[in-house]
């Protein structure tokens, strides 16, 4: 395991800025997710890192070693794929001991070790099946295995549960973070799925247009989003038109501060409040807050999405527990209130 | 509309007998002429005559050698190539193929006297200079069959994982990419026996005694003896794209990767 750095990297495809002034580091053996919609330049920072891609600009750094032109077969990484990528002519366990082959292992060892991995991965009866044999969640699994058994200075995770049905996707993504912790490697993992990263990462890492915007513990990133784009897209947000003043926002007749990591543009007179789902609270009646209309309700299991229409015309959601969301039925008046101190606006 | 039916299936029917037809029948023809004495009764008196027929068995091994020669070359050439495009600039490989097919429409006389200029003179000296214009004149087949071959592949993926487990290039075709595009080699291999076994037009253009032209030849004087030797060329040609079609089937472990 090593402390993994980039720093101010640069790659363009064409006209195409994939990463710009990007800079990474992934603390020794912890577990960094890099976050964002497609085509926002994350698996490029991790192909980078893989020394599968050449940056334009930029140093990679393993420790205090600089890996920039050390070619990805030296680079001493692991790395598993969003697509199958075991070899189809071998069996699990030829794909397991093929890196170790090719670091030419003492035949024991080699042994010792696969039989070891196929008992942390539970796939031991399925070690001598060829891919075609496995399910897609297996062949991941044995692409896991496969990736740590040699047990890498670095491990690569490019979207590996993509493919994989829900179920299979949250059992497996619970097994990397096993493995990850059992073998303290470090870790860089590639996805678009925010529930995925926020659970099993030591910090998220969330990236638009080529730039990480905002890299920290995943409560921090969900609950102080470094500005209005992380905010919209890690978790669910409502945008609620509002009117602002000085360093003061109105939302619901009731006043609240501007969050320091606002938007503003100082050019704009339309601005919009970014508040999530659960910190707002639903009231019968038009007593105090917004006056709004309930649309329908979303049974999650423990808790319900109400969605209600505002009288200006926005539609927004409230998180509710599916107990407290049965006393708002299609239909009924109800007020909206939102929990401060701070709102976070950005201008439009 | 039982009738449309009917009508439908006889038409069907009737276009595969045809098809059939217009190729088994000139195969008959020949082999009732090669193998049937005037008495009626067949024997393969004319392939004990070929088997006699020194030059005919030499310029049989020649060629046979050319074969290996042109097979041994355009994989050596072609595999790495094709994983190289594939790899590095899959957006050309319509233009490449587009080129691979050049040699389809240049007539073998262009070719032959480019190739004859062409060629250092110490090559000229020897028929085994043929392997290099043989090697030309089957990359329609050869490259098609390696280019469908390494296409039903995750290709990129493929060479990813291995090389980021630690292997080089040389390490990735011989234990990753080689084994997984077999089926393809194997067509490029037969297709190009099949191809050097029968060309006529180069050998003949450069002045060189490969099988078929010595079996025109040979045709000659001895018509049963040649037609008798066509035949046979023939049914190793389809026992060998049999072969291709058996070997080719996608494994399925290939095919669900």
């Amino acid at each position: 395991m090593s402390l993994v750095t980039m720093v101010n990297m640069r790659k363009e495809f064409g006209k195409t800025v994939a990463l710009d002034d990007f800079s990474l580091t992934i603390p020794e053996g912890s577990l960094v997710s890099l976050l964002g919609p497609s085509g926002c330049g994350k698996t490029t920072a991790l192909r980078i890192l893989a020394g599968l891609l050449k940056p334009d600009k930029g140093r990679t750094m393993f420790d205090s070693v600089d890996v920039s032109a050390t070619p990805a077969s030296q680079r001493d990484i692991g790395m598993v794929f969003q697509a199958y990528s075991l070899f189809p002519n071998m069996s699990a366990r030829s794909n397991v001991e093929f890196g170790l082959r090719t670091r030419k292992m003492a035949a024991d060892q080699i042994k010792k070790k696969v039989d070891d991995i196929f008992e942390i991965i539970g796939l031991g009866e399925h070690q001598n099946k060829y891919p075609f044999q496995l399910s897609g969640g297996q062949q991941q699994r044995v692409a896991l295995a496969r990736a740590i058994v040699i047990r890498p200075k670095v491990l690569l995770l490019d979207e590996p549960l993509s493919a994989l049905d829900a179920q299979v996707r949250n059992q497996l993504r619970d097994e990397i973070r096993r493995v990850q912790l059992e073998f303290g490697i470090t870790t860089l993992f590639v996805t678009h799925d925010q529930e995925e990263a926020m659970t099993i990462s030591d910090q998220v890492g969330v990236m638009h247009q080529g730039r990480l915007l905002q890299i920290d513990k995943p409560q921090i990133v969900y609950d102080l989003p470094a500005n209005p784009i992380v905010a919209r897209f890690v978790g669910a947000m409502n945008e609620i038109p509002v009117q602002i003043g000085g360093s003061k926002v109105t939302l619901f007749g009731e006043t609240f501060d501007i969050a320091p990591r606002s938007q503003l543009s100082p050019s704009s007179n339309s601005h919009l409040a970014l508040v999530r789902p659960e910190a707002l609270t639903l009231s019968r009646g038009t007593s105090q807050g917004g006056r709004a209309t309930v649309l329908r309700s979303s049974f999650l299991g423990a808790t319900s999405l109400v969605h209600v229409k505002l009288d200006s015309g926005t539609q927004i959601s409230v998180h509710l527990s599916a107990h407290a969301a049965l006393e708002f039925p299609a239909g009924q008046t109800v007020s909206v209130q939102a929990n401060g101190p701070q709102i976070l606006v950005a201008s439009q | 509309m039982a009738s449309l039916k009917t009508i439908r299936s006889t038409a069907q029917y009737l276009v595969i007998f045809i098809g059939i037809g217009f190729f088994a029948l000139p195969i008959y023809a020949s082999t009732i002429f090669a193998f049937q004495s005037s008495d009626g009764s067949f024997s393969i008196e004319p392939l004990r005559k070929a088997g006699e027929n020194e030059e005919l068995m030499e310029s049989l091994l020649l060629t046979l050698n050319i074969a290996a020669g042109t097979v041994i070359l355009t994989l050596l050439l072609l595999v790495p190539t094709v994983a190289y495009i594939h790899l590095v600039i899959p957006h050309a490989r319509g233009w490449i193929e587009f080129l691979t097919l050049t040699p389809l429409v240049i007539p073998p006389i262009v070719q032959g006297v480019g190739y004859l200029y062409s060629m250092p003179t110490q090559l000229k000296a020897t028929p085994y200079a043929l392997i290099f214009a043989y090697v030309i004149l089957a990359l329609p087949f050869s490259y098609r069959s390696l280019d469908a071959a390494f296409a039903s592949l995750d290709i990129r993926t493929l060479y990813d994982a291995s090389t980021s487990l630690g292997a080089n290039f040389i390490t990735v075709m011989r234990k990753v990419l080689i084994p997984n595009v077999l089926p393809g080699i194997y067509s490029a291999v037969f297709l190009t026996i099949a191809l050097v076994l029968g060309e006529f037009a180069y050998a003949s253009l450069l002045l060189w005694d490969t099988f078929p032209t010595v079996l025109a030849v040979a045709g000659m004087s001895g018509a049963s003896t040649a037609v008798a030797l066509s035949v046979l060329s023939l049914v190793g040609v389809w026992l060998l794209l049999n072969a291709i079609t058996l070997l080719s089937k996608p494994t399925k472990q290939v095919a669900r990767s």
